[in-house]
């Protein structure tokens, strides 16, 4: 067997980072700042990004196909170093709140981003399960990182449990697929399926592996534990939790509904379309009564979950496509509305929606941050999300879905009643106290360069959303 | 003569009691003791299907899967240390601070 290392070079950059910052850490004296390993973190992403652009052109599958690279793993791979450099920045910002703060939480967060990497290149079932496991078990640690906190300690053991769980559900599923197809490689599975009927293997295979995805995408019926661990873990895993695990849960789901499983489209679509549809209603629902801003963008996220199996329902180009930009989106979205929530709760000490009153007079760049980031979640023109939401919309409506269509669309609009609420605090309520909160220079230039980020994709989406077709057009080329 | 479905049925008992374990019962270790109990039956029909099929990718799937379950339960029991640390309990209902 040869061995190209070209295709997973930026993986074993990020290894290399991950054990320099653990060793790094061991020879530091106790109690001393350790923001240089979140920075030597950051230089290792920003590396990785730049060798997975030079040699973007190589693909291919190498290690007995278990491990493919291609335009979906790359962008993907793109997006969680992303995710990871703003989270470790957000991990900087969070480091005095933590007693005994040690350097293994940087490097934790790099090992998540490198398993969400593992999770993209996944071709078989086994590398899919142990890279699905490596990044499950690494954020029940982060979860509850600050063991002093009850809360977090609590939230990290619920998140254990349920994944347990739900990783049993998808074990048991594999076990099933691979009885009937008598394979674990998902273009050999998708081979030997052309053709064939359904038989009940396949079926408890199926609805078993789907279930046991749907934790990581926090979507029903497994999405339980969202709530409890977003409000209980660090904020700054919380903001892991929503743009990066969510994104990795879909690109597997991803490769293993079109990939694997895409010749036996017409049997799981209803089963996808019904998920997507509960899902909708409970997350966008649920999330209205909530007085804690990170519990509510749980079950926000739960919401988006829905919103972005309405992709996968569609299972054509034009759906996979436009999971793709809601997540570079959502990304955005998400990284500007957590880096403002972890500063805000540095100066106040608080996460309750109530505190929020008044934001706008004491520091207006946070409240504009709320404002694009909770409505480009909302779905408001002209941000970001608002036109992920409109191609999600129009793929299942081209596949004759129009039931899920019209879901999608209340939805968003009782989407845009709770984040609302949050808006109109930030800016009509008068404030409690009235003293400017302080933002430093990185973060505010990081807090402007988000919110660009955010308008740009909504305002010129052209040349993004040609791009995230033409890679997706890879999944299919399988059938 | 002992036929593919037999294991599979005996996989299927033993998955169940492991899903009612961690549903139904209070104690958080009887609960990780159920997860390795449903991943434990997951082994069986792997390692089944692995000797009916002829194929050899099923045994080689039941040595990933033993450790990362035993990696799991790890982390499980050592996050219940530090839950038992604050709060001087392992029961399961007792774990609701967040609900208000």
């Amino acid at each position: 067997m040869d061995v190209n290392i070209k295709l997973f070079l930026p993986e074993i950059f990020i290894t290399l980072f991950a054990f320099v910052i653990i060793g790094i850490d061991l020879v530091m004296p106790k109690g001393s700042e350790r923001k240089h390993l979140a920075r030597l973190g950051i230089i290792g992403s920003l590396a990785a990004i730049n060798v997975l652009i030079i040699n973007s052109g190589v693909t291919g599958t190498t290690l007995f196909g278990l491990f493919i690279q291609d335009g979906v793993s790359i962008f993907f791979k793109v997006l969680f170093l992303l995710t990871g450099i703003v989270i470790l920045y957000m991990a900087m910002l969070y480091e005095e709140k933590v007693k005994n703060f040690k350097g293994e939480f940087y490097a934790l967060i790099l090992f998540a981003v490198l398993a969400m990497m593992f999770m993209a290149s996944s071709n078989d079932f086994i590398s899919l399960y142990v890279s699905l496991e490596f990044l499950a078990v690494t954020l029940y640690i982060l979860a509850c990182y600050t063991k002093e906190e009850s809360a977090s300690v609590e939230a990290g053991l619920k998140y254990l449990i349920t994944g347990a769980l739900a990783s049993g559900f998808l074990l048991y599923g594999i076990t099933y697929l691979y009885g009937a197809t008598g394979s674990t490689e998902f273009t050999s599975i998708s081979r030997i399926l052309t053709g064939k009927e359904m038989s009940g293997f396949l079926a408890i295979g199926l609805i078993l592996v789907v279930t046991g995805l749907t934790f990581k995408i926090a979507s029903i019926p497994f999405h339980v534990w969202a709530p409890d661990v977003y409000q209980g873990a660090p904020t700054p895993v919380t903001a892991l939790l929503a743009a990066g695990s969510k994104a990795a849960g879909f690109v597997i789901l991803m490769r293993v509904m079109f990939t694997a499983l895409g010749s036996i489209k017409p049997q799981w679509v209803l089963f996808i379309s019904v998920i997507s549809a509960s899902t909708l209603l409970l997350g966008n629902l649920a999330a209205m009564p909530q007085k804690n801003i990170k519990r509510m963008l749980a079950y926000a996220g739960i919401g988006s979950a829905g919103y972005l199996l309405m992709g996968i329902a569609a299972g054509s180009v034009l759906g996979s496509g436009s999971v793709m930009f809601y997540l570079l989106a959502y990304l955005f979205a998400i990284s500007g509305t957590f880096l403002a929530i972890v500063i805000f709760y540095n100066s106040e000490g608080s996460d309750s929606i109530d505190a929020y009153a008044g934001l706008s007079r004491r520091s207006p760049l946070l409240a504009a941050t709320l404002f694009i980031g909770l409505l480009s979640l909302a779905g408001v023109p002209p941000l970001g999300g608002f036109i992920a939401k409109l191609y999600l919309i129009a793929a299942v409506v081209k596949e004759g879905l129009m039931w899920l269509a019209v879901v999608g669309v209340l939805m968003a609009i009782a989407a845009m009643y709770y984040f609302l609420l949050v808006i109109k605090r930030v800016y009509l309520l008068p404030p409690k106290v009235n003293l400017p909160i302080k933002i430093g220079t990185v973060d505010t230039a990081l807090l402007y360069s988000i919110n660009i980020a955010t308008l740009i994709l909504g305002i010129y989406p052209g040349p993004f959303t040609d791009w995230v077709m033409e890679i997706a057009k890879v999944l299919f080329r399988g059938n | 003569m002992i036929t593919l479905s037999h294991y599979l049925i005996l996989s299927l008992i033993l998955f169940s009691i492991g899903i009612a374990g961690v549903l139904l019962r209070r104690n958080i270790i009887i609960v990780l003791m159920s997860l390795e109990l449903m991943f434990n039956s997951i082994n069986i029909s792997l390692a089944a299907f692995s000797h009916f099929l002829q194929s050899m990718t099923g045994r080689i799937f039941v040595v990933f899967t033993i450790t990362v379950a035993a990696a799991e339960v790890a982390v499980g029991l050592a996050i219940l240390v530090a839950v038992y640390r604050q709060r001087k309990t392992v029961y399961i209902e007792e774990l609701d601070e967040m609900k208000h």
